[in-house]
């Protein structure tokens, strides 16, 4: 109903509540110094704009105003404020605990001998398998002991833990354990696995069409792709408090606090409801903490459930990089036919993932990257195979994007292929297989609606002026002697829900307070996303009050419980629409109190009344279901939360007497007065899912979010050193909420996921230990490496019917138009008259000097 | 948090507790001695020096540390014993930014407030400076103009590497860079400035709104702040003055203002000490428990070591010279040596670590070696031998005896070093591969330096000099290459042919290895085209000279 109120907060006098609340932040907090700073965010950098509105015809207009409101947490970030688990002051008995780790592959544990601790002074304990209660987890199949017994299965894995009353001892103490190791047989590759059939689950299909349709040209080859290592900033981190009658308060950095939860407990022999998890907000996560932080949560957990002291341990970076898993490694193989006109006619693809040791949740993400080998192209003929591998290194997990960045790799590759053999430009390649009218079904069944791929494709080709620097690449690259030039435009396509139906679900809790401020919980965890902002936003909308009267709470499996991982983009679809359905119901009510105070005089109110009891209690007729569409028509008074106001108008007077209006806080109060609640917590779930992991077909998301980025770079002959010179993105991200966050999500997800294709390299020597632990190793991109032009836009779209108020997640989508840079590196490299070719992420310097050398006498 | 793990360091730790109430002055003074075996010795250096203690300002306010916290590392102390946790700390090893704050120092030149990695530098080091931290950025509740330019600009997401950022950013204010410059360079300037801060949430683009979007607003000017007229004066007063702390079990922490009194030091100490530069390749050593000193031995007050000269031909770099400010010196003398300088490590790191330090530390791929070898340079250590001052020249290509270790004896300190400045004729190249250009230890770098004597249209090579780093134990000149090179007469042409064959016969002389930084193959093939690239470069400067 309201729409914009919210974004008056900032100066709009909405109550005087608001004001004065204004005036103590001002006195107690920080605040901006000048409010007028332009919100604009492109405003003097030479060379770049993120532009907030804009249409696909690129004119600026958007009806529905989204607002650009900064991070609820902005001004704490700035200020060095923020909390984060280890910023928590240390208790005075408080313990610190440090990780003894597998430093073999795969062996047999003959000992764990921990005497020469106990001569240690301020030693106090030490953990093994024995201390857990039940030893075993896994988000998915639970195939992963908590601390290792009898057996290792990758470097990294945790042993032990050991206690002390400094970190320094815990440190020295773990140093003193020792370990003594059988080894055993290890598998450390995809293909070792595949010769020894080492897998995790069955080999998984998903087809459609003619076997037997080929086309007239082909393309075939084998893919590598490397994982990469989340690196969220803030590791691995937990603080355990023991509190009374063996309840368990555990603060962990993880983005599935109740499978934290449950693990804790399971760990300790707990009952789910003795653990308590609580989550402020994470420096990061990316997938990384989605399953992983349970078991180390659980580490110190044990240890506070055993000296029932609080306990704390915090991972290095080095730890936490060689411990936990990354993005899974691919290999795979494809082959690919299409006709004159690059028109795909089929596509055989054999996907092999490496989960690493154990299954965490790799199944799923085979599952994603077989449903994303379309990616934004109509294929008839498709066959599609994954199978998981079991190696000796850490298991990997989620990683932003989970397995949709491996198929779409895949695709967009053979896009460039198919234009290099037939000699055409691979834009015209991709809009000649794009998703379109009449082309529209994906190879699990599932129609394309509200598809923007061909505007998409079309307005930015023609924004970036592809064409015109299509040519000057060319006549740059026959001319110029000491670099290359490329450039791509591929596309993401994503789709949005868990492919897991049950995971689609959500929870939250709204508290109203007499003052008229508002509490809000739910079960996503704030990591940087600004799901809390967006939520906040929506809150303040619909109650029509200023959103920093809106205070989201920490996410705590007390007050939300059952929820689903902060993942999968779904963050604020599933929460924000739980949110939403609780103000729904609380709004019912306060507008029915409202259109009956209007109606009484005001010395009957129960503001003046409910204290000696002088008039009747006023009561509300039966609850009405917020969502029948009768209602509105049944009802003979409209009501508008607005500007901190309710406003009732009876249709019978609607010309006749002025709107009835009373402020938001001051119904409140009346509300409870009347004995109405002013509190709600609502379930939601996402309807009409329905894929059979079986059969490989089905309505497997609710929508897809889509996108195209053209990327340039220039690359070095000498060295292969690649420049990403200018990065246009067009997204399309239905109705957003808040554009500013959203077009954050997306220049940060492009550049991670162009981090991954080119300098960030995992290396592992033959024990599996991860050689690349550090940021002295491990290469993220640097504020060196971001596009030197980077224009981000979003297009205008209101057709998005299938998620709530039109919006469209934007967590992952983003990541995978990072794949552009790595296919203009490719298309540089295919300027020669060689054609050489790129077979592999990341494309480092030496793998793009490789391609480009094959003359230097490479030995492998 | 990562002090020294040792059972000594641990046992100390318990033992400081009870002795943190003793009057500093004392209870070092003892130490010392205790830790000097020559009873004559320690009395001439008390009396050589008032030792004091160390002091500092933290925002502005006074800070005595005990001797166990001037052997914590920055970060941890402000985080863990300050109740300051809006410094983060990441990667412990200076490449990530998350714990920058600002100092300044009174010993340098100018004195401005630079970023710096707290992670990497130790309590001690910050005698006689002023410090600031994240929480002494916003003016009581309002927030400075970097906050909320950051702020505004969607700056932050997860807000981990945040205060970073705004410290870094707020260094970027102060010094003033970004004043009176067009827009379109703005954006290149605080890209520069920014190096040492990494950032995974997003994707720097609205870092760099923020950066090109700060208001400057003299309220807020750090010097008006924290460094009056007062503190000035009272720094200046402490900084040339020997500290000394320490305890007869534990560290000892000295920091004298005499180079004598530094090199005594040496010779006595029994146990293992560690001179310090900067911190900035300790550190990291000492944060990953790789590096377990039970002394210190800090050069900074020692004012002889800060000096560098320029001459009509060298230049001289004391001990204690920051990479900053080598840079600056170096800026019309040497312009191959200031972009090499403009991408090794990060502001942070330069600002503090000492040209000398990556001379000693000896790194195959510390980055300006195979540049100081092309430029001749010769070491100078001092040491005591038999009472007496002993001086050292070492030519910098003898310095070097095998992976990491130097010809500097276990006594010895470097006081400076000097090289050659580049004469009018001369063409030098240095070339430098890492896995990311910026803020990235090279796989492999090379330096090839020339000077070129023409008559008429000929054109003879005099002096040549070649060195490589990251293809051996060391990093070293080629000598067989040199003397192949010297006083050949080349063209356009036959500078291919040269540099072509001497890329064979380098790679067949040396054998690099493979490792995570890249493969053998890889360095083999990089050698090959860093010739090519300079033969292409040297072509094109020939054709400038005129050279058919
Ligand atoms: C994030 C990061 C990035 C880096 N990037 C680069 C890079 O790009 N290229 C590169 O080459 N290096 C790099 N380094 C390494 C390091 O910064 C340099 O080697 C630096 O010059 C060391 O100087 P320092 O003063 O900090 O030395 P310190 O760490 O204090 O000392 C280094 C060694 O030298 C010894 N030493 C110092 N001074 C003396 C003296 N006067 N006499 C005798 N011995 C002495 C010390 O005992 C120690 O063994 C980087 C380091 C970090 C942390
Ligand atoms: S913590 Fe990473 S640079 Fe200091
Ligand atoms: S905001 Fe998360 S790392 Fe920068």
């Amino acid at each position: 109903m309201t729409t914009s109120p919210n974004t008056k907060s900032a100066d709009g006098d909405c109550s005087e509540l608001a004001e004065s609340r204004r005036k103590e932040a001002k006195r107690r907090s920080l605040r901006p110094v000048n409010e007028h700073f332009s919100s604009t965010i492109n405003a003097e950098s030479a060379n770049s704009k993120q532009s907030l509105v804009k249409n696909s015809k690129g004119q600026n207009s958007r009806q529905t105003k989204a607002t650009s409101q900064p991070h609820d947490s902005a001004s704490t970030h700035v200020s060095g404020l923020s909390e984060y688990v280890d910023d928590r002051p240390e208790m005075q008995n408080e313990l610190h605990c440090a990780v003894i780790y597998s430093t073999e592959a795969h062996a047999r544990i003959l000992s764990i001998d921990a005497s020469e601790c106990n001569t240690l002074d301020g030693f106090v304990d030490i953990i093994t398998a024995a201390d857990v209660h039940h030893n075993c987890w896994g988000p998915i199949f639970k195939d992963q002991p908590i601390l290792a017994k009898d057996v290792v299965q990758y470097y990294g894995e945790i042993v032990a833990v050991v206690a002390a009353k400094t970190l320094a001892i815990a440190k020295l103490a773990a140093k003193r354990v020792k370990v003594c190791y059988e080894p055993l047989d290890c598998t450390m590759s995809i293909q070792e696995a595949i010769s020894k059939r080492l897998f995790i689950g069955g080999e998984r299909k998903i087809q459609r069409g003619d076997p037997y349709a080929k086309g007239p040209h082909q393309v075939t080859g084998k893919l590598i792709i490397q994982g990469a290592d989340h690196f969220y900033l803030e590791s691995n981190a937990v603080v355990v408090y023991p509190r009374e009658n063996r309840l368990l308060e555990v603060h962990s950095s993880s983005q599935h606090p109740t499978e934290t939860q449950h693990v804790v407990a399971e760990a300790c022999g707990l009952a789910f409801s003795d653990v308590i998890c609580i989550v402020k907000r994470l420096g990061g996560g990316f997938g990384g903490k989605e399953s992983q932080a349970a078991p180390i949560a659980a580490y110190c957990a044990l240890m506070a459930h055993k000296t029932n002291r609080p306990c704390r341990l915090i991972l290095t970076k080095d730890d936490d990089m060689i411990i936990t898993g990354k993005r899974n490694p691919f290999e795979i193989f494809y082959d690919c036919t299409f006709q004159d006109d690059g028109a795909i006619i089929s596509l055989d693809a054999k996907l092999y993932s490496d989960a690493g040791a154990y299954a965490d949740l790799s199944t799923a993400i085979m599952e994603r990257a077989m449903l994303h080998c379309d990616n934004a192209y109509f294929i008839p003929n498709i066959f599609i195979t994954g199978q998981v591998c079991k190696t000796n290194h850490h298991p990997h997990t989620a990683f932003r994007g989970f397995g949709g960045p491996k198929g779409v790799a895949l695709i967009e590759l053979i896009m460039e292929k198919i234009a290099i053999q037939i000699s055409i430009d691979a834009l015209n390649v991709r809009k000649r297989n794009m998703y379109r009218p009449s082309f529209d079904i994906t190879h699990y069944g599932q129609r394309v609606e509200n598809n923007m791929l061909p505007s998409l494709f079309e307005s930015l080709e023609k924004e970036c002026h592809y064409k015109a620097r299509r040519k000057e690449i060319s006549d740059w690259n026959r001319s110029h002697q000491s670099t290359i030039k490329g450039l791509s435009l591929t596309a993401v396509k994503f789709g949005i829900s868990f492919t897991t139906r049950f995971l689609n679900q959500g929870n939250a809790l709204v508290n109203i307070h007499r003052d008229g401020s508002v509490q809000v919980s739910t079960g996503a965890v704030e990591m940087g996303q600004g799901v809390n902002q967006r939520i906040a936003t929506l809150v303040s909308s619909e109650l029509g009050v200023p959103v920093d009267l809106v205070r989201m709470l920490s996410t705590s499996t007390e007050r939300n419980a059952n929820t689903s991982p902060t993942a999968a983009s779904s963050g604020t679809d599933i929460n924000g629409a739980a949110a939403l359905k609780a103000i729904g119901l609380i709004k019912e009510r306060l507008a029915k109190l409202a259109a009956i105070l209007s109606k009484t005089p005001k010395e009957q109110w129960p503001s003046q009344t409910a204290g000696l009891g002088t008039a009747p209690e006023i009561e509300l007729a039966s609850p009405i279901n917020p969502e029948s569409k009768e209602l509105k028509n049944k009802l003979d008074y409209e009501c508008l939360f607005s500007d901190g106001q309710v406003i009732v108008r009876h249709h019978s007077s609607i010309n006749t007497q002025p709107a009835f209006s009373i402020k938001f806080s001051d119904l409140v109060n009346e509300a409870y007065l009347s004995r109405i609640s002013v509190c709600e917590y609502s379930h939601f779930k996402i309807e009409n899912l329905g894929f059979n992991k079986i059969t490989g077909q089905g309505q497997a998301f609710l929508y897809f979010t889509q996108g195209v980025a053209a990327s340039e770079v220039e690359i070095c002959r000498y060295t292969g050193d690649v420049k990403v010179r200018r990065v246009d993105i067009l997204m399309d991200l239905g109705r957003p909420i808040n554009e500013a966050l959203d077009i954050g999500q997306v220049t940060g997800a492009f550049v991670q996921g162009m981090g991954w294709v080119t300098t960030e390299n995992l290396v592992y020597n033959k024990k599996g230990l991860l050689l690349t632990h550090s940021p002295s190793t491990y290469k993220i991109p640097n504020i060196q490496d971001t596009p030197r032009e980077f224009n981000v836009h979003l297009i205008d779209n209101d057709g998005n019917q299938a998620n709530f108020k039109g919006t469209k997640a934007v967590g992952e989508p983003p990541l995978l138009l990072g794949i552009s840079v790595w296919t203009a590196i490719q298309n540089a490299l295919s300027s020669s008259p060689k054609h050489l070719q790129l077979e592999k992420i990341p494309a480092t310097n030496e793998v793009i000097l490789r391609a480009m050398h094959p003359d230097l006498g490479w030995t492998i | 948090m990562r002090h020294v793990t040792t059972k000594s360091t641990t046992k100390k730790l318990m033992a400081k507790k009870k002795t943190v109430k003793h009057p500093i002055e004392k209870k070092s003074t003892r130490n010392l001695s205790a830790g000097i075996q020559n009873g004559s010795l320690s009395t001439r250096i008390s009396a050589n020096s008032k030792s004091s203690e160390i002091f500092f300002y933290l925002n502005g306010q006074e800070v005595r540390p005990t001797a166990e916290e001037a052997f914590m590392m920055t970060a941890d102390w402000l985080r863990k014993r300050k109740g300051m946790p809006g410094t983060k700390i990441v990667c412990a090893e200076g490449d990530c930014g998350a714990c920058t704050v600002l100092i300044a120092d009174p010993r340098k030149e100018s004195l401005d407030f630079v970023p710096i990695n707290s992670c990497v530098y130790l309590v001690g080091q910050l005698h006689g400076k002023s410090v600031v931290t994240i929480e002494g950025i916003s003016n009581g509740s309002i927030l400075s103009p970097v906050q909320n330019a950051m702020m505004k600009c969607h700056g932050s997401q997860c807000g981990y590497c945040t205060p970073g950022f705004v410290m870094a950013l707020t260094g970027l204010l102060e010094s003033r860079k970004m004043d009176n410059i067009p827009a379109a360079q703005k954006r290149k300037v605080c890209t520069n400035y920014l190096t040492g801060n990494l950032c995974r949430c997003t994707g720097y683009a609205p870092i760099l709104d923020a950066a090109c979007n700060m208001t400057d607003d003299s309220n807020y000017e750090l010097k008006h702040r924290y460094l009056n007229e007062k503190i000035i004066t009272t720094l200046k007063s402490n900084i040339w003055k020997t500290n000394q702390m320490g305890d007869k079990h534990g560290p000892t922490w000295y920091s004298p203002n005499q180079l004598e009194d530094a090199l005594k030091f040496l010779k006595n100490q029994k146990s293992s000490v560690k001179i310090l530069g900067s911190t900035t390749d300790l550190g990291v050593l000492y944060n990953k428990g790789k590096s377990q000193p039970n002394a210190f031995l800090s050069l900074q007050n020692i004012k002889a070591l800060h000096a560098s000269k320029v001459t009509p031909k060298q230049v001289q770099i004391g001990a204690q010279v920051s990479l900053e400010s080598v840079r600056g010196a170096m800026k019309n003398i040497d312009s191959e040596f200031v972009n090499l300088l403009n991408i090794f490590a990060s502001p942070q790191i330069k600002n503090v670590a000492t040209l000398i330090g990556n001379v000693a530390n000896g790194s195959p791929i510390g980055d300006t070696i195979p540049y100081l070898l092309v430029r001749n340079a010769i070491v100078y250590t001092s040491g005591i031998s038999q009472g007496k001052i002993r001086e050292r020249k070492i030519p910098l290509d003898k310095f070097y005896i095998g992976y990491k270790t130097s010809a500097l004896e276990s006594q010895e300190l470097i006081t400076k070093i000097t090289f050659d400045r580049p004469k009018a004729n001369n063409f030098v190249r240095h070339y430098k591969i890492s896995t990311r250009k910026d803020l990235d230890i090279s796989t492999m770098s090379m330096a090839i330096s020339l000077d070129c004597e023409f008559s008429g249209h000929q054109f003879t090579i005099k002096q040549p000099r070649i060195a490589i780093g990251g293809m051996g134990p060391t990093a070293a000149r080629i000598y067989s290459v040199e003397q192949k090179w010297e006083h050949q007469i080349l063209t356009k042409t036959t500078i291919l042919d040269l540099t072509h064959e001497t890329a064979c016969s380098i790679n067949l002389e040396l054998s690099p290895l493979s490792d995570h930084r890249g493969s053998a193959d890889y360095r083999r093939a990089l050698i090959t085209n860093f010739f090519s690239k300079f033969a292409s470069e040297f072509s094109q400067f020939l054709e400038s000279m005129g050279v058919p």
